[in-house]
């Protein structure tokens, strides 16, 4: 009797493993719920799970800090690939428009950046903006890439080449606190959820406390966030299909070997 | 039913089992949260706009004077690039209007962002934005007069510095200095004091006698210095307050390289006696001197430790001139230099992490930076004569004087301790032996 019920308990457990497969497969957005008991990031993961509603990453941005509401003065309609290098203020070019009148038309703070709600169309736009800088996104970023996959590439692991890249683009962004007394103890954690289409949607210090109480600390995890926010590593240099290994990073800026 | 297998018992684990086998093997990577660490990165000024601050009906001058006043102190830092206002996009009334319009000062090139205003009572308005983060960052309101406007935006330009770097700002200082002028062989040299700007300068002493090295107080209201006044070296002391000046004590030697302690009660100075010289210490209340070093050769250029527990100088006990750590209580001293070549006036920085150094190579001289036990030498300028290192009441910039060439004449410069942003300072006059006042100095 024990061996027949073990066999039924094998065959049980076989076809849980299959429910599980399936659901890892055929449900991406799930996977990352296991992970709360694992990592230290619970609260991250948690806001994670619940705006991305679809089973693509894609439409994860109205995280950002405006409401979805549709930027009225759209620098230009999403395009096509064909990225021409604009400079890189496309922003300045509309700009001084708004600016000179003093008051009614406050709009141009509604920032372009939560514009693309749509889906897949805002990316090359975003590209556009900085395909000049970040020569490596485009031909990854192209879209439908992640829609031709058949297997779930966005649960991959960022590859070596892919995490050299992102580190070798943030370090062009991050202005280093220079000759700061103790510099070897300012290494900066940043708890950072990223948008689909690589902004970020937030981004938390972990060590809360010191950045309250210790100003040297406080402005090294500064320029840290201006390093993730920085024009020039927006978007970040990921690949795009793997969103699920990224769109939770923590980020450790270690000044100790630059001084 | 302890210790029994059950086939119940069995559940969990097989399920457990194939679980973590499955998700391992699977969907591991997705799962475990990517941690990136980031240990390159540049080392660039910090691109700051500095707004026109919108100003009431009479206090434009003022208004002007501080936004440039702040400007210079940034970008005199070498910490800070800022934007040039040309550059600008939102104009002055829709950023009082709307507050700032982030994505314009983004677009050109701003990561921080200084606006402010002031009212017809004088009063100065200012708040520092992080233009990437779309945040205040931090604002203050102060009185200013025409008489203060300038310290105003110092003490301005101190909070926004203090704010983006973590250090304390130095902006609100003053520098002495001695002023030269003349031909080098009938060089006339007058104690002089200026704005660390090189705003307000005047001269205070009238030249007819030769001085070198002024060193301030803790409370920068005394200026130590070595005077040729009674015809031979001797530390003097003159009151900022009064203009009076007076020996420090008598004695049969010559007596120089004089430097306050950290609580102002003491002097440590250089005393040549009997073709010895050693190192005193000097009670300003009792004038009763200390003996430090007791040695045949030559010790000199003594600065404290910040904390002042310690005494770094220069000896050439060795057979060359290296330099020494030891405790002001007395004891044996520790030398921390072995490189090649001269080493000379150190000078221990405020917040005790480095000694400022001179180094003369292969008739080069350097200027270096050390730890104070002896690791991490550094230097971070050359020239063909550059000395008197002083340091900035942050412990982030030197100040030294410098000449190019052979009968240039000094000028004075300051540099960031990592060796970049070199600036000249604007003298009047050819100068030397700066030496930086404590904070908040300006009166």
């Amino acid at each position: 009797m024990g061996q027949g019920f073990a066999g039924r308990l094998v065959g049980s457990g076989a076809a849980h493993v299959v429910v599980i497969v399936l659901l890892i497969v055929g449900l991406p957005w799930l996977v990352p719920k296991p992970t709360e008991p694992q990592t230290i990031s619970v609260e991250i993961v948690g806001d994670a799970g619940a705006p991305p509603p679809s089973t693509r990453p894609i439409p994860t941005p109205p995280k950002a800090d405006k409401p979805p509401t549709p930027p009225k003065p759209r620098p230009k309609p999403p395009e096509p690939k064909p990225q021409p290098p604009e400079p890189k203020p496309p922003e300045a070019a509309l700009a001084p428009k708004p600016a000179p009148d003093a008051v009614p038309p406050p709009p141009p703070k509604a920032k372009p950046k939560p514009k693309p709600k749509p889906k897949e169309p805002p990316k090359p736009d975003t590209e556009q903006e900085f395909g000049a800088l970040l020569k490596n996104l485009a031909p990854d970023a192209a879209p439908g890439t992640r829609d031709s996959k058949g297997d779930n590439p966005s649960a991959r692991a960022m590859d070596a080449g892919e995490m050299s890249a992102l580190q070798a683009q943030l370090a062009q962004c991050w202005n280093v606190v220079a000759g700061a007394r103790d510099a070897q103890t300012l290494a900066v954690e940043i708890e950072m959820t990223i948008n689909a289409d690589r902004t970020v949607a937030q981004a938390k210090i972990v060590d809360s406390a010191r950045y309250g109480a210790d100003p040297a600390f406080r402005a090294a995890a500064d320029s840290a966030m201006r390093a993730l926010r920085h024009p020039s590593c927006t978007p970040l240099d990921l690949p795009p299909e793997k969103y699920d290994a990224w769109k939770h990073i923590t980020f450790v800026f270690d000044p100790k070997s630059l001084l | 039913m302890p210790g029994s297998t059950s086939p119940l018992s069995l559940i969990p684990k097989a399920f457990c089992s194939a679980l973590c086998v499955v998700l391992c093997l699977l969907s591991a990577p997705a799962w475990a949260q990517t941690r990136v660490v980031i240990s390159e990165g540049t080392m660039r000024p910090i691109p700051i706009a500095v707004a026109p601050f919108v100003a009431a009906p009479g206090q434009e001058r003022l208004a002007q004077e501080v936004v440039q006043t702040i400007t210079a102190d940034l970008t005199g830092s070498g910490l800070f690039a800022t934007v040039d206002p040309r550059a600008f996009l939102q104009d002055p009334a829709s950023l009082a209007a709307q507050g700032p319009d982030f994505e314009q000062w983004r677009a050109v090139g701003a990561e921080a962002l200084v606006t402010g205003q002031v009212d017809p009572a004088g009063r100065v308005a200012f708040r520092l934005w992080d233009v990437l983060g779309g945040q205040q960052l931090t604002g203050k309101v102060y009185a200013a007069t025409a008489q203060n406007r300038r310290r105003v935006a110092h003490i301005a330009a101190d909070v926004i510095y203090e704010r983006l770097t973590g250090e304390a700002g130095y902006f609100d200082t003053r520098i002495v200095y001695v002023s030269e002028t003349g031909p080098a062989t009938r060089r006339v040299k007058r104690l002089a004091i200026m704005d660390q700007d090189g705003a307000n300068g005047r001269t205070l002493t009238d030249g007819g006698a030769m001085v070198l090295t002024p060193r301030f107080s803790p409370n920068a209201q005394l200026i130590a210095y070595m005077s040729y006044e009674t015809g031979q070296p001797q530390v003097f002391l003159y009151d900022l307050n009064t203009g009076r000046r007076e020996l420090l004590g008598r004695f049969s030697g010559m007596t120089f390289a004089p430097r306050f302690a950290p609580d102002g009660r003491s002097v440590v100075m250089s005393l040549a006696r009997a073709g010895n010289t050693d190192i005193y210490v000097m009670d300003l209340a009792s004038r009763q001197p200390r003996r430090l070093t007791n040695e045949p050769s030559i010790e000199t250029a003594p600065s404290f430790s910040p904390d002042g527990r310690f005494v770094t100088f220069e000896s050439d006990r060795s057979g060359g001139q290296q330099i020494y750590v030891m405790p002001t209580a007395g004891g044996p001293a520790k030398r921390i230099t072995f490189g090649q070549g001269r080493y000379a006036t150190p000078v221990w920085s405020p917040r005790g992490d480095l000694i400022a150094f001179t180094r003369l190579y292969q008739g080069q001289f350097y200027l270096g930076v050390i730890k104070p036990d002896g690791s991490g030498e550094r230097l971070i300028t050359q020239a063909w004569h550059v000395e008197g290192p002083t340091w900035a009441p942050n412990g982030r910039r030197i100040a030294y004087f410098k000449e190019r060439r052979a009968g240039q004449g000094a000028r004075l410069y300051t540099i960031d301790i990592t060796g970049h942003g070199e600036r000249a300072l604007s003298t009047p006059t050819g100068a030397s032996d700066p030496a930086w006042s404590p904070p908040g100095s300006q009166r």
